[in-house]
Order: structure tokens, then C-alpha cells, then sequence
């Protein structure tokens, strides 16, 4: 076995495909701001804008030491002790989200499309493909991603025409707009929508250290935010106009449920198996980013390459997609009350914001020190 | 690196079988139409109509019924559907149904509530199926009224009903959601559409009267049915159902108009024709003081098709008369429907109170709780414009150059 670490290279396309799929993944499942209503998309379009400021404060934590991950610098920050202990809680926050993203999925297939097939085949069989991916490297999920964004794209921009052109869209459903004043608004921004997709995006905190023209990662990611925010607002748009705001409040899966009224020429129907391939496509990547940021910081504490434990993790996450809930209601509502506020605020933001002032303390010094890294 | 491969390829075959989920299309029957009558024993009485594909080939032609239709009684939609298989040999599939039939005494009594919420969560039911009322005769009659053309009685009323929609506007274009949506919102009731049996359903049953060339039964459309929430409140004609969708969205219709000025009275009963063609409707509603106003703008274009007047079409000035009469005409129309459903049921069907909703978003929260109250109360006021375009292919009617023959 070789045990040299492998320097492996995202290029800068891969790095926007892989933030793009990442945002618009779970987002196709589930839906944002489902609870504003008409309001949502305005919603998502003041996050998206916040979205691209997070992602600005990482990639700026990321440039005081160039090459180094988020594990990397917090050992830098908390000393090798304590950085190695809160990045042990990173890996278990990693791979726990990695799991509630998978487990949307798998109860997207269940309903819809596999109704008696057991749902931990799904999370097996998905994970089997995820764990063999990431295995392969980084640069074999960021080419995975480069193979497959132009049908995810066009896909998702078609689905707009198509349940435009089907006469399904009534734009009389965005009205009235703000109707309950910005306050609805702001409260679900700030923690749901700000958390999740835009805050999650500190998993790209283990990846784009690894992206060749480092350098310009910032100003790729920074665009590709706001790319995919506006596709988020494309999707939350058809979803209110095609479904309508009382429907949109019942719907498990609005943009599958938005998808299932397109019928062109008589001959286009029954299209909604196209998003379940967008949808696919999001989860792969999103949870092959979380796993694979879980499984770098695992190889920081333990200092193992990552890929010896590719197989015991995966496994550990399929069984656990199905162990975090007994059914869909506890699943959702996890997700709404408890994972916001206990686990990404403290993780994507007060953990953050904590090591920061201590990063630039440290890296400060070393940069006095020894002049090599060369700050530009 | 062969063998490897080869026990990989195995290994994939036992893991992307998925044969939980396969069934094959010899082990399934294709429901078309459902039909719910109140139970006598249970809550319901569930008859579906599933089809015979083999008859519907065009090869092998088959003599037999197209359809096959089970009855059978329980509590809930998917327990009686999942229990058919005691009569029936295949298992049914619900997604390419065509047609629901509801009993009036159900959705009087019962309301249909409880059932749609089964069919909404189903994700094997499409959104593209009718919800029919029936009107007369129990619902479990109309799945087996043959029909030559169509074959499938519920294609037929299906087809039907597009035909309808798209030359007349005789079907409120009500889907499961709308309808559902319609129950949930405090701006809109819902309506559905209603059908009756025309002749003798016990001989429509009969394959053997689609060899007659007038059939001995036949389903007709019967206009709108309202409901209060989800119970059935009333009826409205077919003609106050083409009304309706004109408030609405109108694809094309046809109206008839006296040559007289309004009400004055003509000696001999003549008309004209026109075909609308496009329209355009908005609904506002709005408040002066503490009286509720609904104002319906409607723009439609038109093409003449039949001239008894003795009018000369190849003048403007008869076009833009024309085109005033028919805009009070079809003016009076609608308001007489609206005014029909203010006084007969109080209950906002056309969507003002969703209207305004949008438009005065803090009055609408106000009077949400008696909107059909202030819908009953409210003014009606009905703005038609009807542009005529153009006359076929000629220009005079040649009626107005037969030579005069009575006292002209």
C-alpha cells in the first residue's frame, strides 16, 4: 500500500459545479421558505445575498493560511488539543447532516417512486455509489459533477418552460406581495434559510483548499452563490405560481409536485422523474461533500489516510440514515426546530466567529516570523 | 482484472434488480373510472371500472365488454380499492384514472372531504382526472354507459368534456386540486362539474347497444355543481356555467342575441350568431365605505357566424351596433349568473374574495370570516367589451336581398 499523501486537484469549473449542485440539492427535495408562502422567493433572494457574504468570511478564514482545511486551521487557532477535540464535532455534525440529507431522499423514493421497496436498500445502494466515488478522490467527484451539471442545468431550467408552456402557472399566485410586513420574513431567514443551503456551504471549507488557482476560489464561489440563489429563486417561483400558496403548504415535495402538472402536446407527460434525477444528482453531491469533508477531518485527528475508512463511515451513514428518525413528521420537524438553531448556527457561524479573531492572531504572528507564504 | 469484473457484474445483477417494486403489465388492470355511492352496510360503495386492454386492440378484434366493472362496500377509499381483489383478478392501478363519479347524496351528506384527502395523498393519482357529480341515477351507473367511438365510458366523458370546454365552456375545468384548494380557501367555494344519464342506463350497460345508431343511454354534462365547503349545496345550468368560466378563463363559446334593442319585443324572433373567440377577464374587488363592490372586466373578440337580421354587414356602422348589443347582452348575461349565486347560495365561487386577497391584503383579513356574506351583499358590476372581427365569407346576408316578400 502507498502510503504517500495524495495531493489531489479540484479545478476551478469543478469547485463552481460541485457549490452549484450542492446548493440546489436538498433545496429541489424539500423546498424553501414553504411556510412564507408568496413571500418565499423574497426570502431566498435576501439569503442568497447573505449566502454569498458567509461565503466571502470562509474563503476569507481560508486565505490566512493558504493549502490548510478547516481542521487545519483550527488546530492552528486552538493548539493541537483543543482544535483536534471541536474538529471531532465537526466530523459527527459532518456526518450527521450527511445522513438527514440522505434520509430526504430516500423518502422521496419511497413515497413516490419505490413504495415497497425497504427504504435502508436505497440508503445502501446510494451510499454504495457515494463511498466508491469518494474513495476514487476528489478529482473523480469533481469530474462526476462536470459530466453531469449541463443535465441538471438544463433540466432545471426546463422544468420552468414546461410548466409554463402546460398552461399550469397562475403568476396571480405571487400576490400579495409582503402581505404580513418583512417580519415572517426575517424570522425565517434568520436561522432556517440562512442555514440551510447558504450556511452550510462551511463544508467547502475542507474542499476548496484543494482547488489549483486558489486564489481565484473566492470570486468562483462568491459567483456561483449568487448563480444558484437565483436558481433557488427560479425554482421557489414555479413552485407558488404552478402549486398556488395553499398547496404549497400541504406538499411534501413541492418541485416533484410542480412537475407532475407539465403536459406538453399531449405527448410530454408525466415528467416528474426528471427531477427526481435532479434531485439524485443534488444528494449525491451533497452528501459526497459531507462525507468527504467528515472523513478529511477524521484524517487530521487521526492522522490515517481518509480512504482506509471510506467503507466503515459509508456503512455507519446508510444505517444511520435510517436510525435518526422513526418516521417522515420527526424527520421534518428536526429539521425545522432543532437542527437550526442547536446545530448549524453553532457550527456555520459561533464556532466560526470564535476562531476567527484567534486565526488571524496566530497567523499574524507566523506571518511576521517567516515571510514565505507571501501574502499578496 | 476479468474475473474481477465478472464478480462485480454479479454481484450488481442481485443489487439493481429492484424487484420489490416490478410488477409486470399482465398482473395489473388500468382503472378508468371510479364511482362512490353512500354504502348500505359501510360509509361507502366503491364500483371501479377497469379496462379490458385486449378489446382495445386493433388487431385481434375481440367481441366483449371494453370495460369491467366491481362493486364493493367499506369505510375508506384505499381499503375497499386495496380489497377489490376479492372479484378481481389483476391488481388495479389508479394512475390513468379518467373520471370520478360522486353521488349527490354523498357529496350532500356526506361530503367528499374525507375521500379526496385519500386521492390527494395517492401519488398514483394524477391531477388530470374529472370530478363529476351525478345527478339522478347512483354513481355506479355511469362507468358501464357504453359508447361507440370511445369505447371506455370514461375516456368518453373525459374527451367529452375537453371538446366541451375548448368550442362551448359547458365544464368548470375543476381538477382535484383546484377543488381541494377552493375548500381550504376563504375566497373561493368550490364547484365541481355534474352529469346525468340520458335514456335507459340498464340498456346502456349492454355492449350490444353500441351496435344501435342512436344509443339507448347516454351521459350528458349538467352544468356546475356548488358546494359549501365540501358539501353539495346546489346546481347552476349549463348556460350559467359557460357565464361562469367567462368571468374566468374562456377558451371560445358561442352565443345567440336577439336583433332588437334589449327588451324591446320583435315581431318575429331573429337572431345573430357570434363565436367568441379570445377573452380576457379580470376580477377586482373592492370596498367604498363598507359596501363590497366585485367588478369583472371582460374583453372577448368575435366572429359572426349566422346573420337573420336584416342588417348590412359590409358597413362599419352595423359592426359597431352589433358590438354594442351584444356587449349588454352578454353584459346581462353574467351578471344575471353572478346575481343568481349571490341570492340563491351566498357562496363566492367565481374567486372574488381570493381577488381581494391580493388586492387589499388587510381587508381581505378583515372580513375573511363572513366573506360569503359580504360576497351575498356585495355590488355587482360587469364591464363587457365584445369586439366583432370579421363575418365568414360573405359580407351581406342574402336575406336582406331576397326580394321583399312581406311588409318592408
Amino acid at each position: 500500500m502507498k502510503q504517500q499523501k495524495l495531493m489531489e486537484k479540484l479545478s476551478l469549473w469543478q469547485l463552481a459545479v460541485l457549490l452549484f449542485t450542492f446548493e440546489i440539492g436538498s433545496v429541489a427535495v424539500v423546498g424553501v421558505g414553504n411556510d412564507l408562502r408568496q413571500d418565499a422567493w423574497i426570502a431566498v433572494a435576501i439569503s442568497t445575498l447573505l449566502g454569498a457574504g458567509i461565503v466571502s468570511f470562509y474563503i476569507m478564514l481560508l486565505k490566512r493560511a493558504p493549502g490548510k482545511n478547516l481542521f487545519e486551521l483550527m488546530t492552528i487557532s486552538f493548539g493541537k488539543w483543543l482544535g483536534k477535540g471541536i474538529g471531532l464535532l465537526y466530523v459527527f455534525y459532518f456526518f450527521y447532516i450527511a445522513e438527514r440529507v440522505l434520509r430526504d431522499f430516500c423518502e422521496l423514493i419511497t413515497t413516490v417512486i419505490f413504495e415497497n421497496t425497504p427504504i435502508e436498500i436505497i440508503s445502501i445502494t446510494m451510499m454504495g455509489v457515494i463511498a466508491y466515488m469518494i474513495y476514487l478522490g476528489l478529482e473523480v467527484f469533481g469530474r462526476t459533477g462536470e459530466i453531469f451539471i449541463p443535465y441538471v442545468f438544463t433540466f432545471t431550467i426546463l422544468i420552468g418552460f414546461a410548466t409554463f408552456f402546460s398552461g399550469e402557472m397562475d403568476f396571480k399566485n405571487l400576490l400579495p406581495v409582503m402581505a404580513e410586513g418583512s417580519g415572517p420574513i426575517i424570522q425565517h431567514i434568520f436561522p432556517r434559510l440562512l442555514t440551510f443551503p447558504f450556511g452550510e456551504l462551511i463544508t467547502f471549507m475542507v474542499i476548496i483548499p484543494y482547488v489549483t488557482q486558489f486564489n481565484k476560489a473566492g470570486k468562483v464561489s462568491v459567483i456561483t452563490v449568487l448563480v444558484s440563489g437565483m436558481i433557488i429563486i427560479y425554482g421557489t417561483v414555479i413552485e407558488i405560481v404552478t402549486l398556488g400558496t395553499e398547496q404549497l403548504e400541504r406538499t411534501v415535495f413541492p418541485l416533484l409536485s410542480a412537475a407532475r402538472y407539465i403536459s406538453l402536446l399531449e405527448f410530454i407527460e408525466r415528467v416528474d422523474l426528471v427531477v427526481v434525477f435532479i434531485v439524485m444528482f443534488g444528494i449525491i453531491t451533497k452528501v459526497s461533500v459531507f462525507f468527504f469533508a467528515g472523513l478529511k477531518g477524521l484524517e487530521h485527528i487521526t492522522n490515517i489516510s481518509y480512504r482506509y475508512m471510506v467503507l466503515p463511515m459509508a456503512t455507519i451513514i446508510s444505517y444511520g440514515t435510517i436510525l435518526i428518525s422513526d418516521n417522515f413528521a420527526e424527520h421534518i420537524e428536526e429539521g425545522i426546530r432543532f437542527i437550526p438553531h442547536y446545530m448549524h448556527v453553532p457550527f456555520q457561524f459561533i464556532l466560526p466567529a470564535l476562531f476567527a479573531p484567534l486565526l488571524f492572531w496566530r497567523t499574524k504572528k507566523q506571518k511576521r516570523g517567516s515571510d514565505t507564504n507571501g501574502s499578496k | 482484472m476479468k474475473k474481477r469484473i465478472f464478480i462485480l457484474i454479479c454481484i450488481s445483477s442481485f443489487l439493481l434488480t429492484g424487484c420489490w417494486d416490478s410488477t409486470e403489465l399482465n398482473d395489473v388492470s388500468i382503472v378508468t373510472g371510479i364511482a362512490i355511492d353512500p354504502g348500505k352496510e359501510k360509509r361507502y360503495r366503491l364500483t371501479v371500472g377497469y379496462v379490458n386492454a385486449s378489446i382495445l386492440s386493433p388487431q385481434i378484434p375481440f367481441e366483449g365488454a371494453p370495460v369491467s366493472v366491481m362493486t364493493l362496500e367499506g369505510n375508506s377509499l384505499p381499503e375497499i380499492s386495496a380489497r377489490m381483489n376479492i372479484g378481481v383478478s389483476r391488481k388495479l392501478v389508479f394512475s390513468h384514472t379518467r373520471a370520478l363519479y360522486i353521488n349527490e347524496e354523498v357529496a350532500k351528506n356526506d361530503g367528499v372531504g374525507s375521500f379526496l384527502d385519500s386521492l390527494e395523498r395517492n401519488p398514483q393519482f394524477r391531477n388530470d382526472f374529472n370530478i363529476l357529480i351525478t345527478k339522478g341515477d347512483s354513481a355506479e351507473k355511469f362507468p358501464t354507459i357504453n359508447d361507440p367511438v370511445e369505447r371506455v365510458p370514461s375516456l368518453k366523458v373525459q374527451k367529452q368534456i375537453k371538446s366541451i370546454l375548448k368550442n362551448w365552456g359547458g365544464d368548470p375545468r375543476v381538477r382535484l386540486t383546484d377543488f381541494i384548494d377552493a375548500i381550504v380557501s376563504q375566497g373561493r367555494s368550490p364547484i365541481a362539474s355534474s352529469v346525468t344519464i340520458e335514456g335507459n342506463p340498464e340498456k346502456g350497460k349492454n355492449v350490444e347497444s353500441n351496435m344501435e345508431t342512436k344509443a339507448p343511454a347516454r351521459i350528458l354534462l349538467a352544468g356546475i355543481a356548488v358546494f359549501e365547503k365540501d358539501k353539495l349545496a346546489g346546481y347552476l345550468s349549463l348556460e350559467d356555467t359557460r357565464n361562469y368560466l367567462w368571468t374566468q378563463k374562456l377558451e371560445s363559446t358561442m352565443v345567440t342575441i336577439p336583433c332588437g334593442k334589449h327588451g324591446e319585443e320583435l315581431k318575429e324572433k331573429l337572431y345573430f350568431d357570434l363565436a367568441i373567440m379570445n377573452n380576457k377577464s379580470t376580477i377586482k374587488t373592492f370596498y367604498k365605505g363598507d359596501q363590497p363592490h366585485l367588478k369583472v372586466d371582460i374583453y372577448s373578440e368575435a366572429r359572426l357566424t349566422s346573420m337573420q337580421c336584416n342588417e348590412d354587414l359590409s358597413k362599419k356602422e352595423t359592426y359597431l351596433d352589433l358590438e354594442q348589443k351584444s356587449s349588454k347582452y352578454v353584459k346581462d348575461m353574467i351578471v344575471a349568473t353572478i346575481k343568481k349565486v349571490q341570492d340563491e347560495f351566498g357562496l363566492d365561487i367565481f374567486g372574488f374574495g381570493e381577488a381581494l386577497h391580493r388586492q387589499n391584503y388587510q381587508k381581505a383579513k378583515e372580513v375573511e370570516e363572513k366573506w360569503d356574506e359580504e360576497f351575498a351583499r356585495a355590488d355587482v358590476d360587469v364591464n363587457v367589451h365584445v369586439a366583432i372581427r370579421r363575418s365568414g365569407i360573405r359580407n351581406k346576408s342574402f336575406l336582406s336581398e331576397v326580394p321583399a316578400n312581406k311588409e318592408d
